[in-house]
């Protein structure tokens, strides 16, 4: 939590006008970004940064594997909550396996890109500008472009998704709703508004998407209520979608738990819209 | 995110309140009541009792029931969430030798606050509480056991708890001072709550409440 939301949320304290919303984000921040030579090649690696539409300058990365098809669109990959790029090394390793080039953003708050992380920032803007910048990069129309998103970024995809076309999209373990999360997370009904500003509606998101949409969830997930949640964002999405719930996976483990099957899952997807890897 | 919900957690349980009755009041009389804590959480590290507060007036009726009713200030000070309680506790069963005391009771619980962005201007909700207690009185103290059924119809949903409490309280003079443990939701799993309870064999959880009544008007309780 920073010095300002602990201010503010003290200054709130008292008069009965607090609301959670800034305990949504665990954002971790960094001051410089360092790859482990162990977990990636850094000299495969490019930082870029790029600007989102109301300005906010967001920092990125590019993976670029030895052996990936220059020719083909790269996969954009969303990240989770309590994370930057600092933490995403391994992951995005293992997309690059796949023959992808591999971008990887964080969001407003997060690692070296300054400011608050915010609902709008984060779910409506960064990951458009994201998206908008691969393709600009790239010249292509993004509608040619993969997605792959876990837990928060499952969230920050599906918001973005009603804005700007994918070729495809992966949603991993994601949460429906801040008010599911607060009902379930406590066995209690609550109205959201009593705590939040915002829904993060990230059901009501999902059926606004417009592209094809696959949604992972394993059953071990307990951090968020896998076995349910997986189903409700599958119901939610319009066609064409699948769901797959590998019952060995838990929140955020599935590319070490079933890294071939999930590569072999996501590619059958992805090629059923695009041109993908061999 | 779960500092978020252990957040919550803190307004959640208001129904477990410790102010229910021990024993019928002398008609005419009352009692201020105060109620601190509530169920044990571990999401900030510690499992602590969170900090539930409730203030409230008990009053008797007519020798064998006390209405009562609570003001619950710490979802108000934190969210603008006010809070209330009222309820009526009537003794069906004196106590006689290793017989326990009976009381019933039922509490209805309301709430009101923001209902959210493009809402309706605000959102309540009424919970409502039965409880049944078997009180040993042990010369002015008193050891009691009871069961509660607390329900929350709410739209969508529906959630039911039956939960179990233990409890003692030593009265000097006209302070009352009450210990109570709940198993709240023992059948309850709550391997999917991001809220970290503190249920035995990690099912439910755990709450630890203080309760506190000052008599009013004449001294004792019948």
């Amino acid at each position: 939590m920073s010095r300002i939301a602990s201010l503010t949320a003290l200054l709130a304290l008292g008069t009965g006008c607090m609301t959670l919303d800034f305990m949504v984000f665990s954002a971790p921040t960094a001051d410089s970004y360092d790859p482990d030579p162990e977990q990636i090649d850094p000299n495969l690696l490019d930082f870029v940064t790029f600007e989102a539409s109301d300005g906010q300058v967001l920092h990125g990365a590019w993976y670029r594997p030895e052996g990936a098809d220059a020719g083909r669109p790269p996969i954009i990959y969303f990240h989770g909550n309590s994370s930057n790029l600092n933490d995403l090394w391994p992951r995005i390793a293992y997309y690059g396996t796949w023959g992808y080039d591999v971008f990887a953003f964080d969001y407003r708050g997060f690692g070296m890109s300054e400011g608050p992380a915010t609902f709008v920032g984060v779910f409506e803007t960064d990951g458009l500008a994201a998206v908008e910048y691969v393709a600009s990069e790239t010249n292509r129309d993004p509608s040619e472009i993969p997605w792959m998103a876990l837990s928060m970024g499952s969230g920050v995809a599906a918001h973005t998704n009603d804005e700007i076309d994918a070729q495809a999209v992966i949603l991993q373990a994601m949460f429906p709703s801040t008010n599911l999360l607060a009902d379930d997370g406590t066995g209690n009904d609550l109205p959201t508004g009593w705590f939040f500003n915002d829904e993060y509606d990230n059901l009501e998101a999902t059926s606004n998407m417009t592209s094809p949409v696959f949604v992972m969830h394993g059953m071990l997930d307990d951090y968020i209520n896998g076995p349910e949640y997986g189903p409700m964002v599958y119901d939610a999405a319009p066609e064409p979608k699948e769901l797959w719930q590998p019952d060995d996976v838990a929140h955020a483990d599935l590319f070490e738990v079933r890294p071939d099957e999930f590569r072999t899952r996501s590619l059958e997807w992805y090629g059923q819209f695009g041109s993908v890897p061999q | 995110m779960t500092r978020m919900l252990a957040a919550l957690a803190a307004l959640a349980l208001v129904g477990c309140s410790a102010t229910r009755s021990l024993e019928p009041l002398e008609k005419g009389t009352g009692a201020v009541t105060a109620s601190f804590g509530g169920p044990i959480n571990a999401n900030l590290g510690a499992a602590i009792p969170l900090p539930i507060t409730s203030v409230g007036y008990m009053h008797g009726l007519d020798g064998k029931t006390n209405l009562y009713g609570a003001f619950y200030p710490t979802g108000l000070i934190f969210f603008g969430v006010p809070g209330i309680d009222v309820g009526v506790s009537r003794e069906v069963l004196e106590p006689q030798g290793a017989r326990p005391r009976i009381m019933l009771d039922g509490v209805v619980y309301a709430f009101a606050g923001n209902a959210g962005p493009g809402k309706p201007p605000f959102a309540g909700r009424m919970w409502f509480d039965a409880a049944s207690t078997f009180v040993w009185p042990i010369g002015e103290h008193a050891l009691f056991t009871s069961v509660d059924l607390f329900l929350q119809p709410g739209p969508g949903e529906f959630n039911a708890y039956l939960n179990p409490h233990v409890g003692g309280r030593a009265r000097l003079g006209r302070v009352g001072l009450q210990l109570e443990y709940t198993w709240w939701g023992p059948w309850v799993d709550t391997q999917y709550m991001q809220a970290e309870w503190r249920g035995p064999g990690g099912y439910g959880g755990s709450t630890v409440q203080l309760g506190l009544d000052i008599q009013i008007g004449k001294k004792g309780d019948r």
